[in-house]
């Protein structure tokens, strides 16, 4: 370094190394089978809504209905297109829109609640979603949901193809981690965390607390309207069922496993605990203990999640040399 | 007779059936330094918290720079150019004091909401400025040395210091201190009366709660005096010294004044 201290806003580096070793891994699942690839699309979506969940818990607040406003967003597009005959570009941005908008309204209520409250209360919305779709059965087709949903088509190229829908979902997912990236190194980005260390504070330089948790929230639920809407597509099916509050909460799981303060964490987070599941197809009625275990011993001993393991190592290589 | 900056009339506030200030009016004008003192549970802290925008007022009229600003939100407040301090610390403490001093910048740089999700602007056009003022507000109250440093691991006064300078970063053109003495040993108060004569002269209004009665009497122009929500004086720290109301409502002044 050339100055004799950091800047409050570092300057970008680019880390060769690491985007070699990551566009490796990115592109390994197109030569390696219909099971890698099904796993890394589905890891990819999770990466953009748990994205969506990072950024309303940076600023301080955990959303135990992420999973609703997936729901919200996935239904309304596939609505609009079969029901509306709408052109599912256009679909599926006004279902990501729908999401943004549910957020707000319920953020601009709900946002003044802190702690447990909000937790509750977003917890209980997103169980009133499901039920909400599981009842409006005329139009949800309830508990049997919709299936035989379109692939999604975007000017005439069709993903009907797992290699081709990986190919959008890795885009969408990259898309948001440079949104991520830009987003908290921008003035934005540091209100945001100036909220969450301490709000009292905060206020008192002009920040508004509610404002900015209002803005977070309502980012934060579209990334998720947008996962859902992709996730809609790619399964073909929808049912209330898909966005229960299990799938709420190993989003939060995710996010807390991978690191709460971190960019990466999201990525870090589903790119672990996605396949999981999968791989431990066998112990399926553990599966939850084997969660509820880590998140405690995360929370215990490694509060910055997995990530954190990235600087301790950069650190012991540094005390090393 | 200089411009008035900041007029506070008949200002109430209850909790329930307490009066926590009672028809309390003062005014400020533009380069003044004046003290809010009074006993413990006079209402000072509540002053400062409705005047701040951190709760509504009860009765009254707040007008500051001629606007009212009455039942905050604070941060609107801060944005017209009234900051405030807190009586105990209040920093970001994981990150470092440059960190806590640019938070305190961002609604400034930002402008409004949607400047601020659109937002590279400022910061992309000018990260040199923004660091250049950082340090800049930094060597004005003398933390410059511990500029990377995590604000959390600053000594008591210097995380007082701190605040003052996110304080400032806003820009404010008055400033509240609540308590800015309180915990600070005689060395580190002379400190802070130099720094805030210092930020007088740049043209800085200030009005401070304090308990410390030498730093008050030395720095105010004008000192106001509550006593159980009311005031009781005010006037010049003379005649403050010498009103017998006053006298009385600390009851053995000379004790508890050090004055």
């Amino acid at each position: 370094m050339t100055t004799m201290h950091g800047n409050v806003l570092p300057k970008e580096r680019k880390n060769w190394v690491w985007l070699v070793v990551l566009a490796v891994i990115a592109t390994w699942p197109w030569f390696s089978g219909v099971f890698v690839l099904h796993l890394a699309i589905l890891t990819c979506l999770n990466v953009l809504i748990v994205n969506g969940l990072s950024i309303i818990g940076r600023c301080g607040q955990r959303s135990f209905g992420h999973a609703a406003f997936a729901a919200i967003g996935a239904y309304v597009s596939v609505l609009l297109a079969t029901l509306a005959d709408w052109n599912i570009l256009l679909a599926g941005l006004t279902g990501m829109l729908f999401s943004a908008l549910v957020s707000f309204m319920l953020g601009w209520v709900i946002l003044r609640l802190k702690g447990v409250y909000f937790v509750l209360v977003t917890f209980s919305f997103g169980e009133l979603t499901r039920l909400a779709l599981l009842d409006w059965s005329e139009i949800t087709g309830g508990a049997n949901g919709i299936a035989n949903v379109a692939p999604a088509a975007i000017m005439g190229f069709v993903f009907d193809t797992r290699p081709r829908f990986y190919g959008l979902a890795l885009a969408v997912a990259l898309l948001s981690i440079w949104l991520m990236k830009k987003l908290f190194s921008s003035h934005f980005g540091h209100a945001i965390d100036a909220v969450s260390d301490n709000p009292a504070l905060a206020e008192s330089t002009g920040l508004s607390v509610h404002k900015i948790q209002l803005v977070a929230f309502v980012l934060g639920s579209s990334l998720a309207g947008l996962g859902g809407v992709l996730l809609a597509r790619y399964i073909g099916y929808i049912s209330p069922e898909s966005f229960n509050t299990s799938a709420s909460i190993a989003f939060i799981t995710m996010f807390v496993i991978g690191g709460q303060r971190s960019i990466w964490g999201p990525l870090v987070g589903a790119v672990v605990l996605t396949p999981l599941p999968e791989l431990f197809r066998g112990a399926v009625q553990t599966q939850n203990i084997f969660y509820g275990v880590a998140l405690i011993l995360i929370l215990r001993f490694m509060p910055g999640g997995l990530v954190s393991l990235m600087t301790w190592l950069k650190g012991f290589r540094k005390a090393k040399q | 007779m200089s411009q008035e900056l900041l007029r506070v009339v008949g200002l109430s506030k209850n909790f329930g059936g307490l009066a926590a200030l009672h028809d309390v009016s003062f005014s400020v004008s533009t380069g003044e330094i004046v003290g809010l003192i009074g006993p413990n549970g006079a209402g000072k802290t509540t002053a400062f918290n409705v005047i701040s925008g951190t709760m509504p007022p009860s009765a009254g009229t707040i007008t500051f720079a001629g606007k009212d600003i009455a039942g905050g939100p604070p941060s609107k407040v801060v944005v017209a150019g009234l900051a405030r301090t807190f009586q105990s610390t209040s920093t970001y403490p994981q990150v470092s004091v440059a960190e806590n001093v640019y938070r305190g910048m961002i609604a400034r740089i930002a402008g409004t909401a949607v400047a601020k999700i659109a937002g590279r602007t400022t910061h992309m056009v000018a990260p040199a400025e923004v660091e250049a003022e950082i340090d800049n507000i930094l060597q004005m109250v003398d933390l410059q040395n511990w500029r990377d440093v995590p604000a959390g691991s600053l000594a008591y006064g210097l995380q007082k210091k701190l605040g003052i300078a996110v304080a400032l970063a806003a820009r404010p053109t008055i400033l509240l201190l609540d308590e800015p003495a309180a915990g600070l040993n005689h060395e580190e108060c002379n400190e802070l009366a130099k720094l805030l004569r210092q930020l007088q002269q740049q043209g800085l209004t200030l009005l401070l709660v304090e308990h410390h009665m030498a730093l008050v009497m030395e720095l105010c122009e004008r000192i106001v005096v509550l006593v159980q929500g009311e005031k009781i004086a005010e006037g010049t720290p003379a005649e403050i010294r010498g009103n017998p109301a006053v006298i009385e409502a600390y009851l053995g002044a000379p004790d508890y004044a050090h004055a």
